[in-house]
C-alpha cells in the first residue's frame, strides 16, 4: 500500500488548461473521493494518478517515487471504470486472472488469488460465466476483483456506481467501503454524487472548474465549507442563500437582505454595511425559536418523502427549502415562520465567495 | 369495476396490435412489389429455365443442362478460377482493409481526408476500374510497363494481359486494390466501436500494444470479421463488370470467372439453360456461404 502525492499538477490540451494546479496529500490507508460537477477535472486528475493522461507540469509520486514519467502499467494501481471495461469475450475467471496471466503468474498462484477474490465479492458461483450473462451490479463486482487480485498500491475508481440504479447504488456504496475497510488499501475514487462522497470518504476533495476549492473530512466540510461552492455543492436539498448587507439594531447584528430580516448570532468582526451571502441549511431551520429570530415565508409546496418534509418557501428575496423530521402542519399558501439555528448560519463575503469567520 | 374494464382493453390492445401489423405490411408493400419484379421474377425465371421449363424452343423437365456443366471442362476451371480468384482476393481485401482500418483509427493529422483518399478506389464502377488497369497494364503505353522499363526491371515490355498466368493474376491485383474499402468500412466501423476503457483497462493491466491488438482488438472484430468475410466473398464471386472490362475472360478462358461463363453463354452463345444452370449452382453455394451471416444478423449481434 501507498500514499500519493500530487504537487502543483496542471493539465493542458494545447493551449486550454483544464487543471490549474493542484496539491492533494493522501496518506497510506486513506479513502478520498475527489468530488465536483461535471468539468471539473476530477477524472482527468484520476486519469493523470493511473498514467492513462500526460501530466503537463506538476509531480504525482506514488509511495514516495515521482510516476510522470513512468507508464500506466509499471504504476502499480488498478482502476475501475464506470462502464467496468470488461473484455467480453473472457468469461469471469479470465477477466479477474488476465493482468495476473500477462505477468507469468504460476497457474497456482493464479487461481487462488483469483479464488480469494471471488469469495470476498460473492462472485464464486460466477466464474464461468460471460460478462454479458451478468447484471450491472455483478459486473461492477467482476470490475473490481479484477481490481482486487493484483493487489496494487493504489484502487482508483472513476464514477464507479454511476451506471447502475439508485437502489444497487446505495448497496454497492456500502459494499465498496466495506471492502476498503478489511483490505485497507489506499483508494481514490471519482464521482459527481455529494451524497457518496459524503458517506464513502474519509477525506473530501471538492473540485471545481480545475481547482481544489476545500479538502477535509465529511462533516468538516458541511459544517464549515470554505466558500459558497462547497457550501452549496455538499448537502442535499442545497443550503439556502441570500445576499444582503450586514445592518445592526441596537444590539443585534443581522443581515439586510431585499425586503427580509434574517437573525445573526454574535459574530465577531463583522463591518455594519458590508455585503454579505447569508446561508442556511434546510434542516437548521426550525418552526420556534427566540422572538424576533425569523424569517417570514409563504409556503409554495410541500413534499412529503415518508421520513421528513420539505417545505419550500417564498421570501421577498427569493424561494427558500426547509427540511424537516415528521410531517409539520403547513399546507400552501399558509404563512410560516422559520427560525434558523443561528450558530449553524454561515455567512461568506458577497465579491469572493470565501467564508467570514463564525459565530462566536 | 374498473379492474375489469382494464383487462378488457388489454385484449382490446392485442387486436389494435394486429391491425397495426397489418397496416405495416400495406407500407411495406410498394418496396415489396419492387423486390418481387426486379429479384424475384427473374430469379424464378432463371431457376425454371434452369430446367428447360421456360422461354426455351421445346419446354420440359431436364437436368440435361446441370449434367453437362459436370463434363464441361470450361465450366471447371471457370469454378476453379472463381475459387482461386475470391479466397486471394478476399484475404487481400482482410489483410490490406484491417492495416488501413487501424491506420485511419490512430489519432492522425488531417484524418478525414486519409478517409477520403483511403474509400476513392470503391467509389470507381467496376468497369471503369477494369478499363483503367487494362490501360495501366498495357503493353506499350501501360504505367506498369514504362515503369519497369526504366527502372531496368525489364529490357522488354511485358504483355501482362495477354499471357495466361499473368492476366488472371493482373486482374486480381486489380481488384484487390478495387474492393478493400468495404471491408475498410466495416472494419473502421467496428475499431470504433470498441470503447476505449477496454484499452486503457488493458493497459493497467500490462499489456504491450501487440497483447491489446491480440486481446482487445482482435476479439471485439471478431463479429465484423466474418461479417465482412462473408459479404466480401458474395460479393466478388458475383463479381463481372472489372473482370470483363479488363481481359473478357481471356486470354483463352485463363481469366475467366463463372459469372463471365455464364453470361457467355446465356447471352452470346443463347444457351439459355446451361447459362441459367450455371447462375443457379453460384447462387446456392453464395446462399450457404452467407448463413453465417444470416445467422448473425437474426441474433442482432452485428
Amino acid at each position: 500500500m501507498a500514499t500519493v502525492e500530487i504537487r502543483s499538477v496542471r493539465k493542458a490540451y494545447d493551449d486550454h488548461e483544464v487543471i490549474h494546479g493542484v496539491d492533494v496529500l493522501i496518506p497510506d490507508r486513506e479513502f478520498v473521493v475527489l468530488v465536483g460537477p461535471s468539468g471539473c477535472g476530477k477524472s482527468t486528475l484520476l486519469r493523470m494518478i493511473a498514467g492513462l493522461e500526460e501530466i503537463t507540469s506538476g509531480e504525482i509520486a506514488i509511495d514516495g517515487r515521482v510516476v510522470n514519467e513512468v507508464r500506466a502499467k509499471e504504476r502499480d494501481i488498478a482502476m475501475v471504470f464506470q462502464n467496468y471495461a470488461l473484455y467480453p469475450h473472457m468469461n469471469v475467471y479470465k477477466n479477474m486472472a488476465f493482468s495476473l496471466r500477462l505477468k507469468g503468474m504460476p497457474q497456482a498462484e493464479i487461481d487462488e488469488r483469483v479464488r480469494q477474490a471471488a469469495k470476498i465479492l460473492n462472485l464464486s458461483e460466477l466464474l464461468e460465466r460471460q460478462p454479458r450473462q451478468l447484471s450491472g451490479g455483478q459486473r461492477q463486482r467482476v470490475a473490481m476483483g479484477r481490481a482486487i487480485v493484483r493487489n496494487p498500491k493504489v484502487f482508483l475508481f472513476d464514477e464507479p456506481l454511476s451506471n447502475l440504479d439508485a437502489k444497487l447504488r446505495v448497496a454497492m456504496r456500502t459494499e465498496i467501503k466495506d471492502l476498503h475497510l478489511r483490505l485497507g488499501a489506499t483508494t481514490v475514487y471519482v464521482t459527481h454524487d455529494q451524497l457518496e462522497a459524503m458517506t464513502m470518504a474519509d477525506r473530501i476533495v471538492v473540485m471545481s472548474e480545475g481547482n481544489v476549492e476545500q479538502i477535509g473530512s465529511p462533516l468538516d466540510l458541511y459544517d464549515r465549507p470554505d466558500n459558497i461552492f462547497v457550501a452549496g455543492f455538499l448537502g442535499s436539498p442545497a443550503m439556502n442563500f441570500f445576499k444582503g448587507v450586514v445592518g445592526r439594531d441596537g444590539k443585534t447584528t443581522h443581515v439586510e437582505a431585499p425586503g427580509l430580516r434574517l437573525p445573526l448570532p454574535d459574530w465577531p468582526d463583522l463591518d455594519i454595511g458590508r455585503p454579505v451571502t447569508y446561508g442556511v441549511r434546510p434542516e437548521d431551520l426550525e418552526l420556534s425559536g427566540a422572538p424576533g429570530c425569523n424569517i417570514s415565508c409563504r409556503v409554495v409546496v410541500v413534499e412529503g418523502t415518508g421520513s421528513g418534509t420539505l417545505i419550500v418557501a417564498q421570501t421577498p428575496a427569493g424561494n427558500l427549502t426547509a427540511a424537516f423530521e415528521g410531517r409539520p402542519k403547513a399546507k400552501p399558501g399558509d404563512t410560516l415562520a422559520l427560525y434558523p439555528t443561528l450558530d449553524h448560519v454561515h455567512l461568506f463575503d458577497a465579491a469572493d465567495g470565501k467564508r467570514l469567520g463564525a459565530p462566536t | 369495476m374498473t379492474k375489469t374494464h382494464d383487462i378488457g382493453d388489454v385484449s382490446n390492445d392485442g387486436t389494435g396490435t394486429m391491425r397495426d401489423n397489418y397496416k405495416g405490411y400495406l407500407f411495406i408493400l410498394p418496396a415489396l412489389l419492387m423486390l418481387v419484379v426486379i429479384l424475384g421474377f427473374p430469379a424464378l425465371a432463371a431457376f425454371l429455365q434452369s430446367f428447360n421449363l421456360m422461354w426455351v424452343a421445346k419446354p420440359g423437365f431436364s437436368l440435361g443442362a446441370y449434367r453437362a456443366l459436370v463434363d464441361d471442362a470450361e465450366f471447371l476451371h471457370s469454378l476453379f478460377n472463381t475459387v482461386v480468384f475470391v479466397v486471394v482476393v478476399v484475404s487481400s481485401h482482410l489483410v490490406v482493409g484491417l492495416s488501413i482500418a487501424l491506420l485511419l483509427n490512430m489519432d492522425i493529422k488531417f484524418k478525414w481526408m486519409w478517409r477520403v483518399v483511403a474509400i476513392l478506389p470503391w467509389t470507381m464502377p467496376d468497369v471503369i476500374g477494369g478499363l483503367v488497369w487494362r490501360f495501366m497494364f498495357d503493353t506499350l503505353p501501360g504505367i506498369v510497363n514504362s515503369v519497369l522499363l526504366r527502372t531496368h526491371l525489364t529490357t522488354e515490355p511485358v504483355d501482362w494481359l495477354g499471357q495466361p498466368g499473368l492476366a488472371f493474376f493482373a486482374v486480381i491485383l486489380a481488384e484487390s486494390w478495387r474492393g478493400y474499402p468495404y471491408v475498410m468500412l466495416i472494419l473502421l466501423a467496428g475499431l470504433q466501436s470498441i470503447p476505449r476503457q477496454q484499452y486503457e483497462a488493458a493497459e493497467l493491466d500490462g499489456c504491450s500494444a501487440l497483447q491489446k491488438f491480440m486481446y482487445v482488438t482482435m476479439p471485439n472484430l471478431k463479429h465484423m470479421f466474418i461479417i465482412s468475410l462473408v459479404l466480401d466473398t458474395v460479393w466478388e464471386s458475383r463479381l463481372f463488370g472489372m473482370v470483363y472490362s479488363m481481359t473478357g475472360g481471356g486470354p483463352g478462358y485463363s481469366s475467366q470467372i463463372l459469372t463471365l461463363l455464364s453470361y457467355k453463354q446465356y447471352f452470346q452463345f443463347f444457351n439459355v439453360s446451361y447459362g441459367a444452370a450455371m447462375a443457379v449452382v453460384l447462387a446456392t453455394v453464395l446462399f450457404f456461404i452467407s448463413l453465417p451471416y444470416l445467422r448473425l444478423s437474426m441474433r442482432q449481434q452485428i
